[in-house]
């Protein structure tokens, strides 16, 4: 763990208000922009990190630091985001309108239109894929975070994170290498 | 698209910037807990008696378990010495009855040993009877064997007679020897003549030659010759010249010449047989050399006709 969210830690864990602060700081954009992914829309997203953050302050006594904060606030985001899903009875996938519009906020990362067009057919792909292909996708790409780390989010072995993400590769590749035949719906892999 | 496209695609994901007030609403539900806070309520809650109190509960609980412990390995160490000591009692009264067993094994051994001795003793004396009894026995043969010689001399005696009127009995085992040689030189002489009768009046040139006319073998060993064996001379096939004790003097000669030629002579006694068939008892001088064709009167001896 890096030495300053290691020292805000410390703080926070002896009841440091301004540390605990500084934690939510650094970390509440990227959890809010995963959570938005997973939900949808921004009011279930802003419930969700609050949950998540509320976890945070009763187990901070009991978080050791053999992982990193953002990896230990995932693996707790991942718990609220399951228990979430259950009760809503599992979500409706993105589709490429809700990728359109997310994509239309902000400066744009791709170079044309064309490579716009390719990027949000594929995040739409992502989002037709199973559950744990979907999950690993989420938290390695999108989070960013390494293939121990999401290992570790998941509670599975690194070598089950790098077999789901070859076989996400494999059929989002194939989605975007065949043409589109008549009669094929657009949300079909 | 390759894997390298779709990687940088998906890393390029949008993300949806926080609405305003997320991050107030998020500060304002920070729930710490307070250790320091906890610490001092526990410190107010408890006086400094009833804190202490607890310590000094702690430690006289320790001191009782231990005192406990030590009155009981105290116990249990009182309960070992009484055992050592009644065994140490027992012990020694074992080493006593060990030296006692130990005596009484050597008194046995001694004891088995006299009555070895006492059966080798036994033994011995049984032993000492049978040879005792057979010495008796031998004794009683002895005297049986010298009885039944005496009577078999005294028959031999009286089967011989007396010269000049002797008693038989007073005649010794030589004289009967000297007769026997005597008589055995005479029975040569006999067969010598008849043989010589037979042959052109020739005496024989061995005495094994006239065999059939001297009859008995046991005629050519004179009875004090030791070196011979007379009793062995049961047949003539196996009488050989070395088993023979007289001397042919004068082998081949004529019946026809001078009759005190001497034939044969005994060099035991020194007793000579002439041509004429007498035998002349000379002694020493008929022992030494005699060439052949001498006669008796170079030889001076009684004569016994």
């Amino acid at each position: 763990m890096s030495d300053p969210v290691e020292k805000l830690c410390r703080l926070a864990r002896t009841g440091d208000r301004a540390a605990a602060g500084e934690l939510i700081a650094l970390h509440y954009q990227k959890t809010f922009a995963w959570f938005h992914r997973l939900a949808g829309n921004e009011h279930d997203a802003a419930d969700l990190t609050q949950k998540t953050f509320a976890k945070i302050w009763p187990a901070l006594a009991g978080f050791e630091g053999r992982s990193s904060f953002s990896t230990w606030l995932h693996g707790i985001g991942h718990h609220v985001y399951v228990d979430w899903r259950r009760r809503r009875n599992l979500s409706e996938p993105r589709t490429d309108e809700w990728w359109e519009t997310c994509m239309a906020d902000g400066p744009s990362p791709f170079e044309d239109a064309m490579e716009r067009d390719l990027a949000r057919r594929l995040y739409a792909a992502v989002e037709r894929l199973d559950e744990p292909a979907r999950e690993v996708i989420h938290l390695h790409y999108y989070q960013r975070l390494s293939l121990q780390e999401t290992a570790e989010v998941l509670e599975i072995a690194t070598s089950t994170v790098k077999y789901r993400l070859r076989g996400a590769l494999d059929a989002l590749r194939s989605h975007t290498a065949e043409p589109r035949l008549p009669g094929l719906k657009p949300n079909t892999l | 698209m390759n894997d390298t496209q779709l990687e940088a695609a998906l890393r390029k994901a949008p993300s949806r910037p926080a609405p305003a007030g997320l991050l107030d609403q998020l500060e304002a539900d920070i729930a710490l807990s307070r250790p320091e806070t906890a610490r001092a309520d526990w410190r107010e809650a408890a006086p400094w008696w009833r804190r202490w109190s607890l310590a000094w509960a702690c430690v006289t609980l320790a001191a009782i378990t231990t005192l406990a412990m030590q009155q009981r390995t105290i116990t249990r160490l009182r309960e070992d010495t009484a055992l050592l000591r009644d065994g140490t009692a027992g012990l020694n009264q074992l080493l006593q009855e060990n030296k006692e067993l130990a005596a009484l094994r050597v008194q046995h051994r001694e004891l088995e040993s006299l009555r070895r001795d006492n059966l080798d003793l036994q033994r011995l004396r049984q032993e000492v009877g049978q040879l005792r009894a057979q010495a008796l026995e031998l004794a009683a043969l002895q005297a049986e064997n010298e009885r039944l010689l005496a009577e078999k001399r005294q028959a031999a005696r009286a089967a011989v007679g007396t010269p000049n009127g002797q008693d038989p009995a007073e005649k010794d085992d030589a004289w009967v020897a000297t007769h026997f040689c005597t008589q055995n030189l005479k029975q040569i002489g006999l067969g010598a003549r008849i043989w010589a009768n037979q042959h052109g009046d020739v005496y024989p040139s061995d005495f094994l030659t006239m065999k059939k006319e001297l009859g008995s073998a046991k005629n050519l060993v004179c009875p004090a010759d030791t070196a011979r064996d007379r009793e062995a001379m049961t047949n003539w096939a196996s009488v050989t010249p070395a088993a023979i004790s007289y001397d042919m003097i004068s082998p081949g000669m004529k019946t026809t010449n001078g009759t005190e030629i001497i034939f044969a002579r005994c060099p035991i006694h020194g007793t000579l047989l002439a041509n004429d068939g007498s035998v002349h008892l000379v002694g020493a001088k008929g022992r030494g050399k005699i060439a052949p064709g001498a006669t008796v009167d170079s030889v001076t001896s009684t004569t016994n006709r």
